[in-house]
């Protein structure tokens, strides 16, 4: 039993360092599907109808393909076409696009629930278009997708060991290196797994304090209820 | 002065108003009023242009709106809607104080500004740092009329503000809302589908029906003379009933036929068997404690005593009046302002008032 602790504690720093690769990988893909997400939310919203009709499609084909699918294509079928990508962006590029077509319904939900009559309001007391989406609209929506961006980024971490197939140093290849040479598969995939475990819960609880901070008394309550 | 002139407003080949033609005077409350559908809201849109009409001009102070910014204009028109309208994620402050930080006040003066508001819509400052979801529907009405009021709007539109509010609150909110009206003479486009609210608030009333101007006018010449019958039935078989709400006490209280005593003693039983009408008040220095009235009941003659009294402010009306009396089986009231005694009504004086409207 020490003797296993022992190891672990041996292995740490590698362990840690793919451990760091899934958090950087986790951060980057949230960040290009935030981006892109709310781009095509308010295109879906407010763009003319055939760009309306196209962010539909760009969101169910994304939401209907395996991400194991897309990294493929992304890594291995693009060279083909003379695209090459290294292997972090393509990752990064996969996981984002996918979570850009969860994340893009996450903000068109919270935005079309704030209502139109936010939106009369604004104007009626003499804001203008653009100032009314700032002051009023975005401020109220982000507040009421954060429970559902909170969910999305579990999500992409937890499918970051995906990244493997492309040969990326993270928590989970680290992992697998180190059991190659050990042969202790059972400690070092439990040891994994905490980790795994602890990133989620810290990510999760931050995200809910944040949330906290930013709650406008009476308010997400109510809408809640 | 706002003046429509040939105004319609078509969606989709059916006119949801057709036609309007009608001023709205300065300094007064006009309530637009009509069945659901019957335009009455996009009426008011159309005034600050959130709805754009399909044909005819809208004048504000003799100059087309359409020459005016949009945004410009909007500023200088307040808007309240039913509750919807405040800002979740705002305070009770930020929220009344967009429109001063739009026009970039200094701070000292959007400050002054808020206090001055609140007190107006005799709101706590404590409610500065309040949300709107923590306050009550009659709450959440008054910051919204003292955000409209923010920057001083010549003109405020108002859509059936009190439409989501309890009676007893509702009731509370007109009397407010008269009051501060009466400080602040701004002009009132106010829309309403309750004809109660319409007699009780407006100086002039616009009757629409299917995008249609029934008729407008004065308050009164609209009460005493409908045009026709669905006039008569938007204004319901008690017109003449709801004609005493526009009456106010002070202009009938009289002391007529009156004696004031301070003690039982000094009552004068000739001066009460003299006319029937004749009344003697005890009054005790400020408070009215009683009267004495003359009886003749089967040729028995008695002076009876009442301490059981209506008592009413100056500014009720006699409709007002008029309950209170059925309520407590009385046929006179008591006007007082605060410890002033005015006069009385009698029920005779107020049936009287109800003939002369027919």
């Amino acid at each position: 039993m020490i003797e296993s602790i022992l190891f672990v504690f041996e292995n740490m720093p590698l362990l840690l360092k793919g451990a760091l690769v899934a958090v950087e990988l986790t951060v980057l893909s949230i960040l290009l599907g935030m981006v892109v997400g709310l781009l095509v939310a308010i295109l879906r919203l407010y763009g003319p109808k055939y760009v309306k009709k196209l962010m539909k499609i760009y969101e169910w084909v994304l939401r209907g393909l395996p991400i194991l699918v897309i990294l493929f294509i992304i890594y291995f079928g693009f060279p083909s076409l003379g695209v090459n990508i290294p292997a972090f962006i393509s990752a990064v590029l996969g996981l984002g696009l996918r979570s850009s077509a969860y994340q893009a319904q996450i903000y068109r939900g919270a935005i079309q629930s704030i209502g139109v009559e936010q939106v009369e309001a604004g104007l009626s007391i003499g804001m203008n278009r653009a100032k009314t989406m700032l002051y009023v609209i975005v401020p109220q929506a982000i507040r009421l997708s954060l429970p559902g961006f909170t969910n999305e980024f579990t999500i992409v971490l937890k499918d970051s060991p995906l990244a493997y197939a492309l040969g990326i140093a993270e928590l989970l290849k680290q992992g697998r290196n180190i059991i190659v040479t050990s042969f202790r598969p059972f400690t070092i995939y439990l040891t994994c797994a905490i980790i795994y475990f602890l990133l989620f819960h810290f990510f999760y609880y931050l995200f809910r304090k944040i949330a906290e901070v930013y709650e406008v008394p009476g308010y997400i309550m109510s809408k809640k209820s | 002065m706002i003046r429509l002139k040939n105004i319609s407003k078509k969606y989709n080949n059916t006119y949801a108003v057709k036609n309007l033609n009608f001023d709205i005077c300065n300094g007064c409350i006009t309530m637009i009023i009509g069945p659901s559908g019957c335009g009455k809201t996009t009426t008011l849109r159309m005034i600050n242009r959130l709805v754009e009409p399909s044909n005819g001009e809208i004048f504000i102070n003799n100059k087309n709106i359409l020459d005016y910014n949009p945004v410009a204009l909007r500023r200088n028109i307040g808007y309240v809607i039913q509750e919807i309208g405040l800002f979740p994620h705002y305070n009770v402050e930020e929220n009344i104080t967009v429109v001063p930080k739009l026009l970039k006040w200094g701070k000292d003066k959007i400050k002054k500004r808020v206090d001055e508001l609140l007190d107006l819509v005799s709101l706590n400052p404590e409610y500065k740092q309040k949300y709107p979801h923590q306050l009550s529907g009659g709450e959440k009405q008054r910051v919204g009329l003292a955000r409209a009021l923010a920057s001083d709007p010549e003109i405020l539109l108002m859509d059936e503000p009190f439409g989501a509010i309890d009676p007893i609150n509702r009731t509370k909110l007109h009397e407010s809302f008269m009051e501060i009206q009466k400080k602040i003479k701004k002009t009132i486009v106010f829309v309403t589908h309750d004809i109660n609210e319409a007699i009780k608030l407006g100086d002039n009333l616009v009757i629409l029906k299917k995008g249609m101007l029934v008729q407008n006018g004065k308050l009164k010449t609209v009460l005493n003379n409908p045009k026709n019958n669905f006039v008569k039935s938007l204004l319901g078989e008690d017109r003449n009933l709801k004609g005493l709400v526009l009456k106010k006490s002070y202009d009938f209280a009289n002391k007529k036929y009156l004696k004031i005593i301070k003690n039982k003693n000094e009552i004068d039983k000739t001066f009460l068997k003299k006319d029937k009408r004749n009344l003697i008040i005890l009054k005790d220095k400020k408070r009215i404690k009683g009267y004495f009235k003359y009886q003749n009941k089967n040729n028995e003659e008695k002076i009876k005593y009442y301490s059981n009294i209506v008592k009413a402010g100056k500014y009720s009306n006699l409709r007002e009046i008029l309950s209170k009396m059925m309520e407590f089986g009385e046929d006179v009231a008591f006007i007082c302002s605060k410890d002033i005694f005015l006069g009385v009504i009698r029920l005779a004086d107020i049936l009287k008032e109800m003939g002369s409207n027919l």
